[in-house]
């Protein structure tokens, strides 16, 4: 079984850090590659992040309204 | 439209209320004596205060050295009497002709030549940074080129604001190789901006030729490139620098976009006057010839009795007005205080600002 | 799409954001005079993230996508000045200053003066500070020092969202060219500070410090995210029983003096952290002027933290230890205690 880190992507120059808007799929969820994971905002635009491999979530990080650094971990996909 | 000239008063002073006066009409019309007149006025206007800079540069007066335009009389009076009072204009380090051309007061340019309190800029720009606000002057650059994309922002504040100004850029043929020169030219042709680039092609930047230092022939075919009518005419020839520069005006003014326009012309004198090069560039004796060839005054003079718009008299007369009105200028330049020496930490800020601080 | 499983409306403090305050301070200003055009590249698209509806409102006039020529853009945002207009000009990436110099020093800087007085220049260039990102050495300068040592030009650079907004719109009404360079590391909470209602007129005038946090041991000035440094520093010090003021200049030309050498006086000690290069850097300018003015209140070394004197390496393995961090902040103050 693999473990793929999730981690919030830089999405433009001078982002530091997003806002957790909202999860899309909850601890133990099966999705499937591509799917909505949570959607962040950061200073510039709402942008949702998708899962980058088909497997099942784990160890989501943050809620609502909480602020996850650039390359800090939101959520791992175990496949 | 084209009325007859108004916006010159008597003397060939420009009115600065910011009257909008069109420029006069054509030689061989009704009003062709005043017209011709006024042409001749500014050349001389333009030659008389270059060669009393020459006599105070000679007797040590000047502190500093000169570009001066004689023998390019005609690129730059054809070109400004084209424009109204009130429109833009800058230009380069070859800068007196331009704002004499455009209107100035003779002796506050004078003053400034010298360094002296009543300077056109309070004695701290120079030759070399000539202004006069009051007829659209909005300054010459000693950088090479530099000055070009201030011109094209008048020209995008003139057509933002809808004042129907238009914006008059000199520049040289060395400015022709600046890369300001690409980036201000594709603005305007873009926006339209009602801009006239004029190129005062006297041949040499310094010592180095055009053909060794631009890509084609004439500094007009660049035009294309921006998607703006360029056109090269004979700088000597006044009339046909008026012209073409009045239709690029015209067309600037009807919102139509800008133009470039090349006047083929001559440096009579060296780069900056006086100045000795280790290893001759052009044929001195070429140089001298000139004046007996394709001195712009000289022909327009002569074309002018030939066709006979003006007599010798008038002609005579004229160029001792504008003698007097250069002795004048002298005069009080020489008689001029130089400004306090706080007026050094003056102007670098707006009013209303703190002094900066001052070492002990 | 699936199906979202948390549904929670997200309870979002009221706080203005950096780019926010951008966007609104060129709307008010814009709406205020119709003289102020704003000119940048990819406006129409914001892809810098600070023109949102700026086209729409203000209409193909005033609001223009720049073509790509940095030194024609300044020189056209000098001459539009001169002309009649109040251009704000988006430069986006601070590094993008180097194209235009000649137009900034020439022309923006030197109109007034060389043309004696004749000139007025009300022009705001703005530029993001894109550092500690990745973006490595052609995207990562912080080039405001070269600007100080240009007589004629004014530079802010806020470190909070409602500083940004009032110094903007201050910058806005200047009858002078104003340079404001905005930290992006700011983008996100940190720069975030108090909601302005929205019908405030909210203006911080140019010149003006901020004391940031009180204190009667060490004065740590910060510049930009510097100053944020400084706050944590201070924090982390007080548990010692360090108190430490901390001071924000805000404005970089003019400088606010008076609070900066009276903090020193009362202090003794003195730490200057700016996230520009070392040498002739802002810091240095401040340390030379605190020890010009307050030698004899002094009673440890002036203390610079600053970026070392090397290019941004690309790799997130070498570039962060370049810059100011919290740690070199409480290492220099030590340093300034001992």
């Amino acid at each position: 079984m693999a473990r793929h880190e999730v981690r919030l992507p830089q999405l433009s120059m001078g982002m530091s850090d997003a806002e957790i808007i909202d999860w899309y799929v909850e601890d133990g969820e099966e999705v499937a590659a591509d799917a909505d994971l949570v959607e962040i905002e950061a200073e510039k635009a709402r942008q949702m992040i998708v899962a980058p491999h088909a497997g099942v979530v784990r160890d989501l990080q943050g809620d609502s309204g909480d602020v996850v650094d650039v390359r800090g971990l939101l959520c791992v996909i175990e496949s | 439209m084209l009325t007859t000239a108004t916006h010159l008063d008597d003397r060939g002073q420009a009115m600065t209320d910011g009257t909008a006066a069109d420029p006069p009409p054509e030689l061989d019309g009704p009003d062709g004596a005043p017209l011709a007149r006024e042409l001749m006025r500014r050349m001389q206007r333009v030659r008389l205060f270059e060669e009393a800079t020459i006599a105070l540069f000679r007797a040590g007066e000047l502190p500093a050295m000169v570009h001066l335009s004689i023998g390019q009389e005609a690129a730059v009076v054809g070109a400004c009497l084209a424009t109204r009072t009130s429109d833009y204009m800058t230009g380069n380090h070859r800068s007196h002709g331009h704002p004499i051309a455009k209107g100035a007061r003779l002796d506050a340019l004078m003053a400034e030549l010298l360094g002296k309190a009543t300077g056109v800029c309070g004695g701290k720009g120079g030759s070399m940074h000539l202004a006069d606000f009051s007829v659209g002057s909005l300054g010459e650059s000693g950088i090479v080129g530099s000055a070009i994309p201030v011109a094209t922002g008048a020209g995008l504040a003139a057509q933002v604001r809808g004042t129907g100004q238009v914006a008059l850029c000199f520049f040289g043929d060395g400015a022709a190789s600046e890369g300001v020169l690409h980036e201000s030219m594709n603005m305007a042709g873009l926006w339209d901006l009602p801009v006239v680039y004029f190129c005062e092609n006297n041949g040499y930047a310094v010592s180095v030729t055009t053909e060794e230092s631009l890509s084609v022939p004439d500094v007009a075919m660049r035009a294309a490139g921006y998607g703006m009518p360029g056109v090269t005419v004979d700088g000597q020839d006044v009339l046909a620098v008026y012209r073409a520069t009045r239709e690029a005006v015209e067309r600037a003014r009807r919102g139509e976009g800008p133009s470039l326009v090349e006047a083929k012309t001559y440096r009579f004198h060296e780069h900056a006057y006086g100045l000795v090069l280790p290893r001759p560039y052009r044929d001195q004796a070429v140089v001298d010839s000139w004046f007996d060839t394709v001195d712009p005054i000289t022909l327009f003079h002569d074309r002018l009795l030939a066709d006979g718009v003006l007599t010798a008299g008038e002609l005579q007369a004229l160029r001792d007005e504008v003698a007097a009105e250069v002795e004048a200028a002298v005069e009080f330049a020489r008689r001029s205080p130089y400004p306090p020496p706080e007026a050094a930490w003056t102007d670098v800020y707006a009013p209303g600002h703190d002094p900066q601080e001052v070492s002990a | 799409m699936s199906a979202p499983a948390a549904r929670r409306k997200p309870v979002r403090a009221q706080q203005l954001g950096f780019l926010q305050a951008i966007n609104r301070a060129q709307h008010e200003e814009m709406a205020r005079d119709g003289s102020v055009v704003l000119m940048g590249q990819d406006l129409r698209a914001n892809v810098f993230g600070a023109a949102a509806g700026a086209l729409e409102a203000f209409g193909p006039s005033r609001v223009r996508d720049l073509p790509l020529a940095e030194a024609g853009s300044i020189g056209v945002a000098a001459g539009a000045a001169m002309a009649g207009l109040r251009p704000i000009v988006d430069l986006t990436v601070a590094s993008f200053v180097f194209g235009a110099m000649d137009q900034f020093v020439s022309q923006l800087a030197k109109a007034r003066y060389m043309f004696g007085g004749q000139a007025t220049l009300p022009v705001v260039v703005r530029a993001a500070l894109y550092y500690q990102g990745g973006t490595a050495g052609h995207h990562a300068d912080r080039p405001y020092p070269m600007f100080m040592n240009v007589p004629g030009l004014k530079i802010i650079v806020p470190s909070t969202a409602p500083d940004l907004l009032g110094l903007l719109k201050s910058a806005v009404r200047e009858d002078n060219p104003v340079l404001c360079f905005e930290d992006a590391n700011l983008w996100g909470r940190k720069g975030r500070g108090p909601a302005v209602p929205e019908d405030a007129e909210h203006l911080v005038p140019l010149g003006s410090a901020a004391v940031r946090r009180p204190g009667s041991d060490v004065t740590i000035v910060g510049i930009g995210l510097g100053s944020w440094l400084a706050k944590q520093a201070a924090e982390e010090l007080a548990a010692d029983g360090v108190d430490a003021e901390v001071i924000d200049p805000r404005t970089l030309v003019p400088m606010d003096w008076p609070t900066i050498l009276a903090s020193v006086r009362r202090t003794g000690r003195c730490v200057v952290v700016d996230p520009a290069n070392r040498t002739c850097s802002a810091a240095s300018e401040i340390a030379a002027r605190v020890v010009e003015d307050c030698f004899d209140a002094l009673r440890g070394p002036v203390v610079r933290v600053t970026t070392d004197d090397t290019h941004v390496p690309f790799s997130p393995a070498l570039e962060k230890q370049i810059y100011p961090t919290q740690a070199k902040v409480v290492a220099a103050v030590r340093r300034a205690l001992a």
